[in-house]
């Protein structure tokens, strides 16, 4: 049984990648069988890692060590479920509000210090002078473009000011973007060439 | 796009060998691993899913085998649900058991579960490492694994190495400002942009950018492998790429200068 | 019964966590901490229960257009075969089964980066049609992704001055522009944070 798995496994995914692959040729049913597949077995994979947890962080410590605080989360996770109900469905709104409370709590009370006085400090105290000076101006540039979208309430002498700091900010957008582009092809072509290396050690060895 | 399927190939069947060069950013995350004092606890931190893990892969199981070469212990935390089995994999190919037979699961290396919640689940595993998980991702009660025991919390923690193929704000906020762990990340390429302003800002110890930095890796451990082959495939592909992006803006002039 | 419909009492519940982990942030106080911690414990749970919900939601869509033999009702049935088959074997089995593994490995395995490998060739296609320069700032953007791809492929290593101009775009001119991204969308993110726990937004709540 182990050496016919073994023996079928490269054929498998090799099969997998050209089923996914015959898409650029055209849609065809086969492609769709793959694609679904892929998100049938993500849902099921996200369900039973799921449940494996809830086994072993929720219902082990209530059996096993009378922990039944944790019967409070496990009401407010089964309360999810009320959606489905039109009667009790705004019992869903329990654990959500907790959830979203919690959540920001945790991500905003970080962020000024994370994302903006250590940013804002490394812009105006940077280690190389030019360099400093350069990403400096272009943070200022891109701030200004995201932020300022008219130049209402403004005095008059410094709107051509504000003009070349938004055109500024819109070069170091592009430049971004450009580098984000330039380093998302590495991650594709990565998957596609590992696929093919599979495919080579298949036919090739 | 058969163009492109030969050059992918070529190099599959025939490395072409070029060279590469080890960045900064790489060479202090292995520094920063090596100057750690003997017995100290490293968190291997993992968010990447399937679709993602070709890339991450090289630098994972060089990872390992620095980690299982050194003095020092590590955690293995997964906020991914697909992550488990794939650092499992991982440990699996490079026989780690049997590759370093003085690392003893539970004493100096172990694999911990999936954590659902993100940004929560960062936190909550920063404020108490042992408080968060009742078993490991094996079944072992936590009570048995006396590493987890010496994880009381984030001051325990002497490194988060962050494989990940998310963004850099997340991790950031909850390990390195909130509790002050010192933090290398390992996220996929297309992620790096994002990256490095924390790194800039020496938010960051190091940071390792996808199968390129795995190919570093694996030339730093002295282990080469997977890493460089594929990198010989993405140089000939990224050539060919350039030379698409030239070709089309001769077009365009062309067009231009004829249409006006 | 009618109290607990009202979407103030959510609201009140938001602002209540929300604070509470905010002060837990600043304030070192026993109690405080340790509740904080605690309910930050139990959204790691509730969030497993939510996962599971895409299953159910998924059972939902794809069983109603199975039912009512909908458009690609087949697919829709294969792809409720593939969940409940593999649900089953990873529950009943393990994840650590041999089947489990091989399926994970060999099929999954090679799933995920064949979707995402595919963008490849349709790269190369945008390369030619879509990356040119009709304006100074799309030649910024080509220029970026031109010594980019040059400084990420080892061939770009031997060449002359590459690795040098690559790593000054990497540093500054992206790192630049990334940063000015990082503040705006922090600061948009701590308004749409505020007025999430002051009741302002109240999009979360389901009707």
């Amino acid at each position: 049984m182990a050496d016919m798995l073994s023996t079928l496994s490269p054929w498998i995914g090799v099969l997998v990648t050209i089923g996914f692959w015959s898409y650029l040729y055209k849609e065809n049913p086969l492609f769709r069988v793959v694609e679904f597949t892929f998100i049938g077995f993500a849902t099921a994979h996200a369900t039973v890692m799921a449940i494996t947890e809830l086994k072993k962080n929720l219902v082990a410590p209530i059996v096993n060590k009378s922990n039944y605080i944790l019967l409070v989360p496990t009401v407010l996770g089964l309360l999810l479920y009320t959606r489905y109900s039109k009667d009790l469905r705004f019992l869903e709104r329990f654990p959500i509000s907790i959830m979203v409370g919690i959540g920001t709590g945790v991500a905003v009370r970080a962020m000024v210090r994370a994302q903006l006085l250590a940013q804002i400090q490394q812009t105006i105290q940077p280690g190389k002078p030019i360099d400093g000076l350069i990403i400096a101006l272009l943070t200022l540039g891109s701030v200004t473009y995201f932020i300022f979208s008219s130049e209402e309430g403004l005095p008059k002498s410094t709107i051509p000011f504000y003009n070349g700091l938004r055109r500024i900010g819109r070069i170091a957008i592009m430049a971004a973007m450009g580098a984000a582009f330039g380093n998302l092809c590495v991650t594709r072509y990565t998957m596609a060439i590992s696929r093919i290396m599979e495919a080579v050690k298949l036919f090739i060895g | 796009m058969v163009v492109m399927l030969i050059l992918m190939i070529i190099p599959a069947v025939n490395p072409l060998g070029i060279p590469i060069p080890i960045s900064d950013y790489t060479r202090e995350v292995y520094n920063y691993i090596e100057n750690l004092p003997s017995g100290s606890i490293i968190v291997v931190a993992n968010n990447v899913d399937v679709a993602l893990w070709p890339e991450e892969e090289t630098f994972a199981k060089a990872l390992f085998w620095h980690l299982g070469e050194g003095p020092h212990k590590f955690v293995i935390v997964n906020f991914g649900a697909d992550s488990p089995l794939l650092i499992s994999g991982a440990l699996t190919d490079i026989n780690f058991e049997i590759s370093f037979p003085n690392k003893k699961y539970g004493d100096d290396y172990v694999l911990m579960g999936f954590l659902a919640g993100g940004e929560t689940a960062m936190a909550s595993f920063a404020t108490n490492p042992q408080g968060v998980f009742e078993q490991d991702f094996y079944g072992t009660p936590i009570e048995q694994l006396s590493i987890m025991k010496e994880l009381k919390g984030a001051s325990d923690i002497d490194l988060i190495v962050h494989i990940t193929g998310s963004d850099a704000d997340s991790p950031v906020r909850q390990w390195v400002e909130t509790f002050h762990i010192p933090y290398a990340a390992a996220p996929t390429i297309g992620w790096v942009p994002t990256y490095m302003p924390y790194y800039n800002a020496g938010q960051l110890v190091g940071l390792i950018a996808g199968v390129q930095g795995g190919a570093e890796y694996e030339l730093l451990i002295g282990r080469p492998g997977s890493g460089l082959a594929i990198n010989d495939a993405l140089s000939l592909a990224f050539l060919f790429t350039i030379l698409l992006a030239i070709l089309g803006n001769i077009d365009h002039l062309i067009s231009r200068l004829k249409g006006g | 019964m009618s109290f607990f419909r009202r979407r103030e009492l959510y609201v009140a519940i938001t602002f209540i966590t929300g604070l509470l982990t905010i002060f837990d942030y600043f304030i070192s106080f026993d109690a405080l901490n340790n509740t904080a911690a605690a309910l930050r414990n139990w959204v790691v749970l509730i969030a497993y229960f939510a996962i599971v919900l895409g299953l159910v939601n998924t059972f939902v869509f794809h069983g109603r257009r199975v039912f009512r033999k909908g458009q690609q009702w087949v697919y829709s049935a294969w792809l409720l075969f593939v969940v409940v088959s593999i649900t089953l074997i990873g529950i009943f089995s393990g994840t650590n089964h041999p089947i489990y593994s091989f399926l994970f490995t060999n099929v999954y395995g090679a799933l995920g980066p064949s979707g995402y490998g595919i963008m490849a060739f349709f790269i190369a296609s945008a390369a030619f049609r879509a990356l040119r320069a009709r304006s100074f700032e799309a030649l910024i953007l080509l220029t970026a992704v031109v010594f980019t791809l040059l400084y990420r492929a080892p061939v770009g290593g031997i060449m002359p001055f590459i690795p040098q101009i690559g790593d000054w775009i990497q540093s500054v001119p992206s790192a630049g522009g990334m940063r000015g991204i990082i503040i705006g969308m922090a600061i948009g993110a701590i308004g749409m944070g505020l007025r999430t726990l002051l009741g302002y937004e109240r999009g979360y709540l389901p009707e």
